[in-house]
């Protein structure tokens, strides 16, 4: 058998051969490169599986709740009154926490039990209102100034809480609309990451109405409020926070969940 | 040398010299590199590390190919692949009007992306068709 001469092969493999080698030993320079510099725990050196990193804490930025803010929150009426509260606690000086005006109850859903369901034939849960906590009106609350970043910032369940409770923030629902109807925080508007990834343009047209945004999701491992939040921030909203305990949280401490579709 | 055969030779030498540019730029802060490409979310987030390691030196490489004319079809033919898919992700990004910096040339070139830097990219792609069109001696 005889080899074939190098005029007969075809000029084409010769190509794909040397792209081969030079795709291959950039591959291998690159990944060498990384592997001296983690060796020399180099801080340029890059994590061979990346992970989303960590979120800053608005506790650690906001301060401690003050004794006296949390106490009107615990101790906030549930009646609902016809027109919005100004927040009336002082700020202490130590801590960046003052005063904003609570928006009217404009974007709640509904508390009327005579309301009408606006359920499609196909979904079989009707809007249901869990507890009334949720129909409450805003509650004299201090709410602490949320800082324009551009990153999102992760609020623990007490922060979360007293937004909700002072209507200082808008409430996202980072999960499917089916998920959101059988259960949410109250007030809160579905704003699936899925529809946003399709459509990037429903997060530059979510109005939050000159509030802070917080997102939620299912808890855990839930990664979709994280996403959500950077897609946020990416079409151009300032002030974005990830409430990490999400829904199963928020439930686990006895707060309302409120059933049903969008409005 | 006939003039198609400069004009070859002259649009592998510019894309050399592009691609090295771009490489180093990147070579600089890959973690800043890291974060552009992860902006982008076209690839899973496990994956964004390893494509911001290889990525510049791959550019090295073929930007040292094109430059030194060592094996420079190779290296256009690289060049072509790595500018269709940078196009196809910059128009991506733009068509779902994601906002932030194009990663392209590390944080030198902090431009956004739009239709600019899709025009640019399609300009490239077209020079790198044109530097691969030129055969070797």
């Amino acid at each position: 058998m005889s080899e074939p001469s190098n005029e007969l092969k075809p000029r084409r493999s010769s190509l794909g051969r040397d792209v081969a080698v030079l795709v291959l030993a950039g591959i291998a320079l690159g990944l060498s490169f990384n592997a001296l510099q983690a060796f020399a725990h180099s801080p340029r050196a890059l994590s061979w599986i990346r992970h989303e990193p960590k979120l800053a804490s608005f506790e650690s930025l906001a301060g401690e709740l003050p004794p006296a803010a949390a106490e009107s929150v615990t101790s906030a009426p549930v009646e609902a009154t016809p027109e919005p509260v100004a927040t009336s606690a002082t700020p202490t000086p130590a801590n960046p926490a003052k005063p904003i005006p609570v928006p009217p109850p404009a974007t709640t859903p509904s508390s009327k039990p005579a309301a009408k369901p606006t359920v499609p034939a196909a979904t079989p849960a009707q809007p249901q209102i869990v507890t009334e906590e949720s129909v409450a009106a805003p509650v004299p609350v201090v709410l602490p100034v949320v800082p324009e970043t551009r990153e999102p910032l992760e609020v623990g369940l007490d922060f979360t809480k007293r937004f909700h409770a002072g209507r200082g923030a808008a409430f996202v629902d980072a999960r499917s609309a089916e998920e959101y109807a059988e259960g949410h925080i109250p007030g809160a508007v579905s704003l699936p990451f899925d529809d946003v990834y399709k459509k990037p343009e429903l997060a530059k047209a979510f109005d939050e109405k000159g509030l802070p945004i917080i997102v939620y999701c299912g808890g855990g491992d839930c990664d979709l409020a994280r996403t959500l939040a950077y897609a946020l921030i990416e079409a151009g909203h300032k002030r974005v926070l990830v409430f990490k305990d999400g829904l199963p949280g928020w439930a686990a401490a006895g707060h309302a969940v409120t059933k049903g579709v969008q409005p | 040398m006939n003039a198609w055969k400069a004009a070859g030779t002259f649009a592998q030498f510019a894309l050399g010299v592009l691609f090295l540019a771009a490489s180093l730029s990147k070579l600089g802060d890959l973690n800043d590199f890291a974060n552009q490409v992860n902006h982008y979310r076209l690839a899973p987030v496990a994956w964004v590390n390893l494509i911001a390691m290889v990525t510049p030196w791959v550019e090295l490489l073929t930007g040292l190919s094109l430059v030194l004319r060592v094996k420079p079809r190779a290296g256009a033919f690289v060049a072509l692949v790595m500018m269709i898919v940078f196009t196809i992700a910059v128009a991506a990004a733009w068509a779902r009007g994601l906002d932030f910096r194009c990663g392209c040339f590390g944080k030198a070139g902090a431009q956004s992306i739009g239709a600019k830097k899709f025009i640019e990219n399609v300009a490239l792609t077209l020079l790198a068709a044109g530097a691969f069109t030129r055969r070797e001696d």
